[in-house]
């Protein structure tokens, strides 16, 4: 299916933003605190550069094919069997983005606010919902990240800048004291919370309006959500401190459980993040199911994404109940990571290079 | 041989199609023909005058044949030496100008004689020289004269002239201009718009001294001939707006419209428990639309007109926002959102937490409500579901019971319901504070038809916390979220000010949620593509600054 609707640049900025932030809010800094420590904000921060460097580089690369997806120029590039196959892993890789989103938001819902339903229905309700929106195509599953942007993302902020009243500042330092490289190294684990821009300009690209402030706008967004990450990974560190917070499941919330300002609501925190949070969750969803159904019709050849994105709901739910217990999914999500990172930094720069020679021969 | 077997077998396909084609015709014309058949008292008579007054008349006798309301009069024209005769309505028509104006000059001979009528001819000497009325047009087609007379002027047959003259002697009892009830400001002018079109129109033209302030009138209704009037800016509305809202006022094919729904004839996405068309009764807010480069459309029999596009967010606009300061004003728009979430979750939110997430609250107050709560008989979810459910009968009580006996509403539903259900143990006191604040929220919402769907959607969401908690509660906000999305009107998403297209439309965020100065508004709402973009001109802002 082709989107009927021009996206222009902030609109996006905006999917760009929900697509980033997703279930990484909750355990972004455990999996960077265990390389990491205490310069884990370090990481997060630079993080945000690697993913600015392969944005550029897949903004590039879909410049030198203004009227295609990445799912034709793989084929142009690659010849039609590499090409599709580069373009089913990425595919898995989106897939894979998603329900890990869903298996941590249903370990997240279950934990904090709903112990005894049956953790399918929370899944089964994700994906209802993210279904509903993506059916009625392009133009509303933007407006709807947008309206949630400006209602729920904003009160999400609100709750997590309330974590500034509880830190303790000797939970940073001491600054850089193991030196650079486990900076570098926690950086390259927070890949997976950063991904999506770069996956997603791809798709985009053919549908997109001035096409010469894109760039700019993915920036803009990418820096919007590395103030937010960095923001939360600094704050948990300061509550929790470094070892806490690479042992815990879900460190972001039990670090907001601490906050307190007795005889206010503000004893509670945690359950009103995570109810907020249910909605930022929801806008990353909508986006991978979206775009993941987008791929999926392109990568087929077919006109209607439609039925795609519906067929993309039983696979997600078996996608999300694969990894048996919380420590896979742990794995999972590291593998993901590491297949991201590839993508990101290895395979995009090779097919700009291709691209390139190709122009040049 | 497959060859001529080829060619035999397009021959008789073409023969084939041929014959579906002529079908189609047929069933086609037999279509035209049972319409016809079946709207024999809807368009009958669509026919050519004759040039025989005795004809004429007997037609017209015979179209409103059964009506004693219609009045004939047939007279001596003595200034043309002819016999002539007025039709028209009684009790719609001004009588004193149709004496004065038109059978007084007709009877009268005239000293000039027939000089004039050699001049100009019969029909063009009653027009300009005899008839004194402010407007006579002629009309050759009976429709066109029946309607007219249905609208209250007179129609003036004369012998030997084929066509008939329709004289506006329209006078009708309208209701007074009275400051609208339904839509209470204030600081708003105090005139709202009435049942009579052109009342409502004259309010909008003393409103707006410019000739590019275009009202185009129709008809709506096969049998009723409603009349509409859809008004708008030249030079601002966008055309392709004005060509959808004329497009679809012509798609109407209803034969009888209630004038009050008839935005339901022509709005988006008719299943939707949103309203997508906003019904106003209020002349300044009507022109401020028009301002902004939106189209209205006024309904003959209505003092609730359309504006096209709405959106959302104008919902919770008031006139009195920008009568005010900006600041106090921009509070008060913020607050009605907060009050809609409100009247929408308040139950619900209560329902989740007492029943699922008692720890969501602090301690103390877990503590009162929990306390509260106990002796009551039912789970809370059911509480709160008959709560809500005699909320709503009150409500509709409190509109349909005569004024005289409503305070009788008030006292059994405040003393009764409230205070005794508490203390027979039956609902707790804190529900009673949740389901009347719902009711005031509601109350405070500054449209009525917003109102509707946030009360209904109460329920349902009141159900998913019931089942799912706060994850219920989320869930369905994210649906009625997606729902919004989806929806359009005239075009424009339902919630374009809230979700800017691009870049350029982020200034159509100053006067949405919030408001900005009137000096800091200067641009009209840009996802409406006005063609006069600037509502307030460069050079007049800097002569203020310079002040």
């Amino acid at each position: 299916m082709m989107p009927t609707r021009w996206v222009s640049p902030l609109q996006f900025m905006v999917i760009t933003v929900n697509a980033m932030v997703g279930t990484s809010l909750l355990v972004l800094p455990r999996s960077v605190a265990e390389t990491a420590k205490q310069d884990l904000w370090l990481a997060v921060l630079l993080a945000s550069v690697l993913i600015a460097v392969s944005f550029r580089i897949a903004a590039a690369l879909a410049a030198r094919f203004p009227g295609q997806t990445a799912i034709e120029y793989h084929r142009i590039l690659l010849g039609n069997f590499l090409g599709n196959l580069l373009s089913i892993a990425m595919l898995a890789l989106m897939l894979a983005v998603a329900a890990q989103l869903i298996r941590i938001s249903r370990i997240a819902v279950k934990i904090f606010l709903l112990d005894q339903t049956p953790s399918q229905v929370i899944v089964l309700a994700f994906l209802l919902l993210a279904v509903y929106a993506a059916q009625s195509g392009l133009g509303p599953v933007i407006r709807v990240q947008q309206f949630l942007l400006l209602f729920a993302h904003s009160a999400f902020v609100f709750l997590v800048l309330l974590g500034l009243l509880e830190i303790e500042t000797e939970h940073y330092t001491p600054l850089l004291a193991e030196g650079v490289m486990p900076v570098l190294a926690g950086s390259l684990e927070c890949w997976s919370a950063y991904s999506g821009p770069e996956l997603l300009i791809g798709l985009l690209y053919p549908f997109l309006l001035r096409r010469g402030s894109v760039v700019r706008f993915g920036l803009a967004g990418i820096g919007a959500v590395t103030v937010l990450f960095v923001l939360i990974a600094g704050i948990t560190l300061g509550i929790l401190g470094p070892e806490e917070t690479a042992h815990l499941l879900i460190p972001t919330i039990m670090a907001y459980r601490a906050i307190e300002i007795p005889d206010t609501f503000i004893e509670r925190i945690d359950g009103y993040l995570i109810i907020v949070w249910i909605a930022v969750c929801f806008t990353s969803l909508v986006n991978w199911l979206y775009f993941g159904g987008f791929a999926a019709a392109r990568l087929l050849r077919l006109e209607n994404a439609r039925p795609v994105m519906v067929l993309l709901v039983p696979v997600l739910a078996y996608l999300v109940t694969a990894p048996p217990d919380f420590y896979s999914v742990v794995i999972v999500g590291k593998w993901i990571n590491y297949a991201g990172l590839t993508w990101g930094l290895g395979v995009l720069p090779l097919l700009l290079a291709l691209a390139w020679r190709r122009k040049a021969g | 041989m497959g060859y001529f077997d080829a060619n035999d077998i397009r021959a008789r396909l073409q023969g084939l199609k041929k014959l579906l084609a002529g079908a189609d015709d047929v069933s086609q014309d037999m279509a035209a023909l049972a319409r016809s058949l079946r709207e024999r008292y809807v368009e009958s008579e669509d026919y050519p005058l004759s040039a025989a007054l005795a004809e004429n008349l007997a037609s017209l006798r015979e179209i409103f044949s059964g009506s004693d309301d219609i009045r004939f009069r047939e007279f001596w024209a003595a200034s043309l030496q002819l016999k002539a005769a007025v039709v028209f309505l009684d009790g719609m028509t001004d009588e004193k100008t149709l004496n004065e104006h038109i059978i007084a000059k007709l009877t009268r001979p005239r000293s000039a004689g027939p000089a004039d009528s050699q001049r100009f001819g019969l029909a063009e000497t009653v027009r300009c020289t005899i008839v004194t009325a402010a407007s006579v047009q002629t009309a050759d087609r009976m429709e066109a004269v029946v309607h007219r007379i249905l609208a209250g002027d007179t129609g003036l047959f004369v012998d030997t002239l084929e066509a008939a003259f329709v004289v506006a002697t329209r006078k009708v009892e309208a209701r007074a201009v009275e400051e609208p009830e339904t839509e209470a400001e204030i600081r708003g002018p105090r005139d709202g718009f009435t049942e009579e079109l052109g009342v409502n129109i004259t309010l909008i033209r003393r409103r707006v001294k410019n000739p590019n302030l275009v009202v185009s009138k129709r008809t709506a209704g096969v049998r009723s001939q409603t009349d509409i009037a859809v008004v708008y800016f030249r030079g601002i509305a966008d055309f392709k707006l004005v060509g959808e809202v004329e497009k679809r006022l012509r798609k109407i094919t209803i034969d009888i419209p209630a004038p009050s729904g008839i935005h339901g004839l022509f709005e988006d996405s008719p299943f939707s428990i949103f309203p997508t068309v906003l019904n106003t009764e209020r002349p300044d807010r009507f022109v401020a639309a028009l301002a902004e480069g939106k189209v209205g459309i006024l309904i003959d029999g209505t003092p609730f007109c359309c504006i096209a596009p709405t959106t959302f967010a104008d919902f919770f606009k008031s006139g009195d926002d920008y009568y005010e300061k900006w600041l106090p004003a921009a509070l008060i728009r913020f607050t009605r959102y907060i009050t809609a979430f409100f009247a929408l979750t308040m139950p619900a939110l209560y329902v989740a937490i007492t029943s699922f997430h008692p720890g969501l609250l602090p301690m103390p107050l877990t503590l009162t409500v929990g306390t509260s709560r106990e002796g009551v008989p039912f789970p809370t979810f059911i509480e709160a579901f008959i709560m809500e459910g005699l909320l709503e009968i009150m409500q509709e009580a409190g509109i349909r019971l005569p004024k005289l006996i409503g305070p009788a509403v008030s006292i059994v539903g405040g003393l009764v319901i409230g205070e005794a259900a508490v203390r027979a143990g039956l609902v707790s006191p804190p529900l009673v504070i949740v389901t009347s604040f719902t009711a005031i929220a509601t109350f405070s919402l500054s449209s009525y038809r917003m109102g509707l769907p946030l009360r209904l959607l109460r329920v349902p969401l009141m159900v998913l916390a019931a089942g799912l908690g706060m994850f219920g509660v989320m869930w369905g906000l994210i649906a009625i979220a997606i729902h919004l999305s989806i929806l359009e009107s005239f075009g424009e998403p339902y919630l374009a000010p809230l979700t800017p297209r691009s870049s350029a439309n982020l200034s159509d965020l100053k006067d949405t949620v919030g408001l900005l100065p009137a000096t800091r508004m200067s641009e009209r709402p840009a996802y409406l593509e006005p063609q006069d973009a600037v509502r307030l001109k460069e050079e007049e802002n800097t002569h203020d600054d310079a002040d």
